[in-house]
């Protein structure tokens, strides 16, 4: 990995461009200063410590820990978090964070599709790339929280990268939620209705992004069943009869989209997908069996990346067998 | 009385009193000499510890705060004593306004996803609980990885290079925390791994005895940042410090924290640990457990006071999390009386190493019987 770990105070880098801004900080793109190819996006956070401050802010301290511990595993479909500086003085915080540099996220992508709309295939990539981004995500406990296509970067190649990990925290058990996540056009009903949420909201969002990459927002009523008991807000006041399911939401979709579609969008989180099973939905599997479209060789290459590696090495791995024994007995004195 | 004074007092009987120098002291630094030299002498700071502690501080504290500075051991005495404080400190709190404060989300425009939004009106709507129940088919790809990077954040020997933090300084200081994460109801993740933050920052750096209690509020308060949706205030920890250190100093503090673990925070946890074997277990068809659900609820939190017990005590550092996690549920199950316990092998543990690491953890539980059961009624 030529990336160091250590958060350094020295910067080589050389600013060329604003390519956005944030809340807290502008986004630069930016290249080494010994490789001048090596093109970088950098993100600067500044921020004053005021009276008002409590601090360093917790959407930094979580979205640099999530990136240094999902770092380690070099996932294709997650942005890669290049080096961290970070300096301190009395008045001031400055956090310097560099990323690999994507040209485009998939919003701008989809202002520049033809009106024909995309082609299957192409939407099919994309989803499948960032459902095993997600995936990714969710085996490391990670829930990414505001999935949306700006935090969706797509390379020239056709590769995708998820990104912005602003919102994103690690999840366990008992852990207290804010609903207060999530764009509001991809935020699942869940935490909208203020019921507890997991995972299964990236899925959501996912889901809408499945939709809009077919270049159209749809949407259908839950059944009054499927409503939480407890929430504030009544199903009537939302729908006055039920079943009206949308049951052909978009035309330029094939059955087996469609299908996975309905799963997304699956009202109850639990019946909802994980990212795990959509990867294995016909959906995908189908075109994966048909033909080596050169498509896919992005996804096959996917599959045999390290990350995959990892993971069956880590079940496999002699720390949970044999080995087990002697390495506790050698810290015992 | 005004409202600092009984903090004050609280703090002097949880905690051996920060010296009054501090807070006119401009920056905390982490050099051991730095400190000395402003340090009061031990007999000479307990008095005026006691000195400053105001009318509220009884005679009786007075004696309690001297043994529990005796008995380092036994971080019982302090809870149990904070437990009679604490609904003093509680209606302090509600009268001067820091109740409000600490109920409603941080002002700043940050980060929590907007904890900010005014459609926030009822607090309880805002933190829905995830239960085991949620936490589907990742559950145990997660445990696997989690004691994958076990060894990883395992702050072994942590004391080895600080010439001034001692053993019984850190079990003071944790015994402190312990009261002070149940008063803000934080969860026992933030805890745990503030305590992991903690002692792998004092791996890394030499930490003056004065500026410890710094340290464990500084913790605490990025443990939470991670993990709690509406973070403690700045200002409510450096009360709960009897204002002994500046804001200032804790902002210095808590960047050099970040940036000497290098954003490295995300630490397995005891609490983890703990909520994934109860989780098994309910799983796993013990037929008895599942018959006897609010048993093993109860077991749970007796397990978990266990498990705050070894985190205090300096002679737990060496266990991983894991294996204080399963000793943790087996004792409290065996305390219970069940005729059952949980079954080691969920651990993968060998069996010696397991059936030593609860006999240690017994001997522990002995010598803080009292704690024990006071903190269980917290």
């Amino acid at each position: 990995m030529e990336a160091s770990n250590a958060i350094t105070g020295s910067f080589d880098y050389e600013i060329l461009a604003e390519i956005g801004e944030g809340a807290y900080g502008k986004v630069y793109k930016a290249r080494h200063l010994k490789n001048k190819l090596d093109f970088v996006a950098i993100k600067k956070i500044k921020l004053e410590k005021g009276a008002d401050r409590n601090g360093v802010p917790s959407f930094m301290i979580r979205e640099v820990a999530v990136l240094r511990k999902i770092n380690t595993f070099d996932h294709p479909n997650i942005v890669r978090l290049l080096d961290v500086c970070a300096s301190c003085s009395a008045q001031e915080l400055d956090l310097t964070l560099v990323f690999e540099y994507i040209d485009m996220d998939l919003a701008s992508y989809l202002k520049s599709v033809p009106e024909c709309g995309l082609p299957r295939e192409k939407i099919r990539g994309v989803m499948w790339q960032l459902l095993s981004g997600l995936d990714f995500l969710h085996t490391h406990m990670v829930i990414h929280r505001d999935l949306k296509p700006e935090n969706i970067l797509i390379s020239s190649r056709g590769r995708i990268k998820v990104t912005d990990f602003g919102l994103a925290r690690l999840y366990s058990f008992n852990m207290a939620l804010t609903p207060e996540v999530v764009t509001l056009w991809y935020r699942a009903p869940e935490i909208l209705l203020y019921s507890s949420y997991l995972s299964s909201v990236d899925v959501w969002s996912a889901g809408c992004v499945f939709a809009e990459l077919h270049l159209l927002r749809f949407i259908g009523a839950p059944p009054q069943e499927e409503w939480p008991e407890n929430s504030p807000l009544q199903h009537r006041s939302f729908w006055s009869e039920t079943g009206t399911h949308t049951q052909n939401p978009i035309a330029n979709m094939d059955e087996l989209g469609k299908d996975l579609l309905l799963k997304f969008l699956c009202f109850k989180p639990m019946k909802r997908l994980s990212a795990a099973e959509a990867l294995e939905h016909p959906y995908f599997r189908t075109e994966m069996e048909a033909l080596e479209h050169p498509y896919f060789k992005t996804e096959t290459e996917a599959l045999e990346h390290p990350y995959f590696k990892t993971e069956t090495e880590a079940l496999e791995h002699p720390y949970f067998k044999t080995e087990a024994t002697s390495r506790v007995v050698e810290v015992w004195p | 009385m005004d409202r600092g004074g009984s903090v004050s007092a609280f703090i002097q009987c949880a905690q051996s009193s920060p010296s009054p120098h501090r807070k006119d002291s401009t920056m905390v630094v982490f050099t051991l000499y730095e400190c000395t030299t402003k340090q009061i002498s031990p007999s000479k700071r307990k008095r005026q510890g006691n000195a400053s502690g105001n009318e509220d501080v009884t005679p009786e504290d007075r004696v309690e705060a001297l043994i529990s500075r005796a008995n380092m051991r036994a971080p019982v005495k302090k809870a149990r004593h904070l437990r009679h404080r604490k609904q003093k400190i509680e209606s302090m709190l509600s009268d001067s306004g820091i109740e409000e404060d600490f109920e409603t989300p941080s002002p700043s425009p940050s980060s929590d996803a907007g904890c900010d939004s005014p459609m926030l009106g009822q607090s309880h709507l805002s933190t829905p609980l995830i239960d085991w129940q949620n936490f589907r088919e990742y559950g145990d790809t997660c445990y696997y990885f989690q004691r994958n990077n076990e060894e990883r954040y395992h702050p072994v020997n942590c004391l080895s290079l600080q010439p001034q933090v001692t053993a019984e300084a850190r079990c003071k200081l944790i015994s402190w925390l312990i009261p002070v994460h149940r008063h803000f109801n934080l969860c026992f993740e933030s805890f745990c791994l503030a305590v992991n933050i903690m002692d792998r920052f004092l791996m890394t750096t030499p930490v003056a005895s004065d500026c410890f209690q710094l340290l464990g509020v500084t913790s605490l308060l990025i443990a939470c940042k991670q993990v709690e949706v509406y973070p403690p205030r700045i200002k409510q920890l450096l009360a709960l410090c009897c204002d002994a250190f500046t804001k200032d100093q804790l902002c210095n503090l808590e960047c050099i924290i970040l940036i000497k673990l290098n954003f490295s925070l995300t630490a397995p946890t005891l609490a983890f640990f703990l909520e994934h074997f109860t989780k098994q277990r309910l799983e796993g068809g013990d037929e008895l457990c599942k018959r006897r659900l609010s048993e093993s609820g109860q077991t749970k939190n007796l397990a978990r006071t266990i498990a705050e017990l070894s985190l205090a005590d300096y002679a737990f550092n060496r266990y991983p999390a894991s294996l204080l996690a399963i000793c943790s549920i087996r004792l409290a199950d065996q305390m219970m009386d069940l005729h059952y316990t949980i079954s080691q092998d969920l651990s993968g543990y060998p069996q010696s190493v397991v059936e030593d690491c609860t006999e240690s953890l017994r001997l522990l539980v002995s010598l803080n019987g009292e704690v024990l059961h006071s903190l269980a009624e917290l």
